[in-house]
């Protein structure tokens, strides 16, 4: 038995050597093809994971612009709410100083001289 | 109140910033403009009310162009920021990657390559050597 297989094997070394060489072939192959599908799954999982993470980013970005916004309309509301505080406060000032003029016309007539005199350079003629 | 009005000048018989204070039935020294006492008080007023009214608008404009200038400082911020975490991440998972890959392609070039070539040659040239000596 031994000794026709290894006349066998003799005859046939070639063809033998052959399907050895194909062997290791397919198995080198077999070997790349896993380590080029390794090599996809470490893409695609450190792709997974920066999408993750920019999902994550860009949604605490959007907190940061709602904040700054919201802070934003805050102020512009006080200081509105300011300007028109201050135009009623102007408003009333001057309807108090109106007063004052008139009243200060009937008791001595030289301050509203002077008045126009400060406020617009006019000169007073007698 | 009508006793007492205000003469301010406009035309040729006064010079041209001359006024006058009349008491009511006095005769006015120029020809000019007649104001009532209200009156006289809404122009004397005006020109200060205009003047706070100026310097409030100013204010109030500073204050909303600071208020909108901070706006734009928070969100430049917060872009920047964000870009600089997403550099930061990016770069972290690609040195990641290129650790794995370094290793992938260690598994694939081990270190003594070549002597595992030489041996391989080797091996291949006694066998043949050795089956064509069988052979005969």
């Amino acid at each position: 038995m031994k000794e026709k297989i290894l006349a066998f094997c003799l005859k046939h070394w070639k063809e033998i050597g052959l399907v050895l060489l194909l062997l290791v072939v397919f198995g080198k192959s077999q070997y790349d093809v896993r380590n080029i599908i390794k090599a996809h799954e470490i893409s695609e999982q450190s792709l997974r994971n920066q999408i993750a993470t920019l999902q994550s980013l860009h949604a605490d970005e959007l907190e940061l612009r709602d904040q700054a916004l919201e802070r934003y309309r805050i102020e512009i509301e006080e200081l509105e709410l300011e300007y028109e505080a201050r135009q009623e406060e102007i408003k009333g000032l001057t309807r108090i100083e109106k007063e004052i003029i008139i009243r200060e016309f009937k008791q001595d007539k030289a301050l509203i001289i002077q008045r126009f005199e400060e406020t617009y350079g006019l000169r007073y003629v007698e | 109140m009508l006793n007492n009005l205000i003469l301010i000048t406009l035309l040729s018989t006064a010079s041209a910033q001359d006024f006058t204070v009349l008491a009511e039935e006095q005769s006015a020294p120029f020809e000019g403009v007649l104001l009532s006492v209200p009156a006289a008080a809404e122009v004397l007023t005006r020109y200060e009310e205009q003047l706070m009214k100026c310097d409030l608008e100013v204010e109030y404009q500073l204050d909303r162009a600071g208020t909108e200038c901070k706006l734009d400082k928070d969100l430049l911020n917060a872009r920047i920021e964000t870009l600089s975490k997403q550099h930061d991440e990016i770069v972290t998972q690609k040195d990641l990657e290129i650790t794995k890959y370094k290793e992938i392609i260690k598994k694939q070039s081990p270190q003594y390559k070549w002597l595992l070539f030489a041996g391989g040659v080797v091996l291949g040239g006694g066998a043949y050597y050795g089956i064509q000596r069988a052979a005969k």
